[in-house]
């Protein structure tokens, strides 16, 4: 099992995880082989609870993922809890994620920093709110909130930009760490969504990595994008580009107790294939430089 | 305490979602609505074929998921919002459409609640094997229709197609 972020153990060798979609058993066979990490989407086990509106976590996956537990560490990555929505994040999935952690052992959790909501509309994309003082209290008293209700390291991912940056008082790594600071929380970095950035708004990676704390770096996600014109789509639909699987092993050299996360849409799964997802899955761990032995360790492996 | 933030955010909803500005949106506008649009269409495509093929046949897909991607208190989840969009869908004004939306959300209540609560009485403007079986085709595998059975004759009007939600054999496999 993997340590959870932040854990004074680190694994001794680089911790790999999977996007998993919850429902493919035998796509999970085939890569357990070659993976720590487990990582499920809450959003996407939901089944309906009633003719209302209310949604619940499917029992059978439920199920299926507490066995899965036993034999690998599993994380939830979600997209509905729109952190940064001024008025109020969404309750449904805190309670998707009371039912998520009273049935499975989950390591840890994550979600995006950013919103998906506003006046009562879905944007149909993440945005990233403006770094100020107001959304930094807002979200880090959020996020504190999180933390201290599963009891579970909870990390907060930097979201893909195409519109204009929205600016604010703090720079981009200064914004992530702020929260983190405030709140107990740690950062998930997307280093894909970081070369989106780098295309769509400008962004300068090396300086934006150079400012970021590595202590508060607990994931590193890679994934698939494509090209619109000059734009980077972050798309999940194919394999990390080499330049991604790159950049993600120059921030791991830096926070090598992170796990490293290889993300695809689960729509994407049989058109990639299982076999070029486990070339994937060993290529990133063939990147990943391993964390080196604690002196102590080597010393008693030595003699 | 969230005043800016509120209003920034907003703003950026009407941008985004319900108040496009005159003219071309810039690049980088387009392409997050885009982005969006492709998100909502593959969700509701999967969770909602019969009525999406029925909008796609008449060409009216974009109209209709415009029309809903800006009406306020939507689900996240697609099963939900799938019946939100159903709703929509069965108060369009065309006939067939609405036929189609009302018996797709029939078919997804009785997979919530097997047990019959009552009957849902859809008026069809034309014979509705035929169009499911047609719409069953155009969604590919993901459908399968069986034999039709008659219809019990209380349930068919002398003016118009009705079925009851157990009409015809049409099951998702």
């Amino acid at each position: 099992m993997t340590s959870a972020p932040g854990s004074p153990t680190a694994a001794p060798r680089p911790s790999i995880g999977f996007s998993y979609s919850g429902r493919d058993p035998a796509l999970l066979a085939r890569v357990l082989p070659h993976i720590d990490v487990v990582e499920i989407n809450p959003d996407d086990l939901t089944v309906p609870a009633g003719a209302g509106d209310a949604v619940r976590l499917d029992p059978a996956a439920l199920a299926h993922l507490a066995e899965v537990a036993a034999d690998v560490t599993v994380v939830a990555h979600g997209v509905t809890l729109s952190i940064g929505t001024a008025e109020g994040m969404s309750a449904a999935y805190l309670r998707l994620l009371d039912e998520l952690f009273a049935a499975v052992d989950v390591a840890w959790h994550s979600e995006h920093l950013g919103y998906t909501r506003a006046a009562g509309l879905l944007l149909g994309n993440f945005l990233d709110p403006p770094r100020s003082g107001e959304a930094l209290d807002l979200i880090a008293g959020r996020a504190a909130q999180i933390v201290a209700r599963y009891g579970r390291p909870f990390l907060l991912e930097n979201v893909a930009r195409l519109l204009p940056d929205p600016g604010g008082d703090h720079t981009f790594a200064g914004f992530l760490d702020a929260v983190a600071a405030a709140s107990g929380c740690g950062v998930l970095a997307d280093v894909h969504n970081l070369q989106c950035d780098e295309a769509n708004v400008g962004l300068d990676i090396d300086g934006a990595l150079a400012a970021l704390d590595p202590r508060n770096v607990g994931e590193i996600h890679v994934s698939a994008g494509r090209w619109e014109g000059r734009y980077r789509m972050d798309v999940h639909t194919g394999l990390a580009d080499d330049t991604t699987v790159a950049l993600a092993a120059v921030l791991h050299a830096r926070a090598p107790h992170a796990t490293v996360t290889f993300e695809i849409i689960p729509q994407a799964v049989a058109a990639v294939g299982a076999d070029a997802i486990v070339d994937q899955l060993r290529a990133l761990r063939a990147a990943l430089v391993p964390a080196p032995l604690p002196a102590g360790v080597a010393a008693g492996v030595a003699g | 305490m969230t005043g800016d933030l509120a209003a920034h955010q907003h703003a950026m909803a009407r941008l985004v979602v319900t108040d496009p500005a005159p003219g071309p949106a810039s690049p980088e506008l387009a392409l997050l609505r885009a982005i969006g649009a492709d998100w909502q269409a593959l969700g509701l495509r999967a969770h909602c074929p019969l009525t999406w093929a029925a909008l796609a046949r008449q060409g009216q897909t974009d109209r209709v998921v415009t029309r809903f991607s800006a009406q306020p208190g939507l689900s996240q989840h697609l099963h939900v919002q799938s019946r939100q969009f159903l709703a929509l869908a069965a108060a369009d004004g065309d006939a067939l459409v609405s036929a189609v939306a009302r018996f797709e959300r029939s078919l997804l209540d009785a997979e919530l609640s097997p047990a019959p609560t009552g009957d849902v009485v859809i008026d069809w403007p034309t014979h509705p094997v035929a169009v499911l079986e047609e719409l069953a085709t155009r969604c590919g595998p993901s459908l399968r229709v069986g034999p039709p059975r008659p219809f019990p004759p209380s349930r068919i009007s002398s003016r118009s197609w009705r079925s009851s939600r157990s009409n015809p054999g049409c099951d998702r496999s």
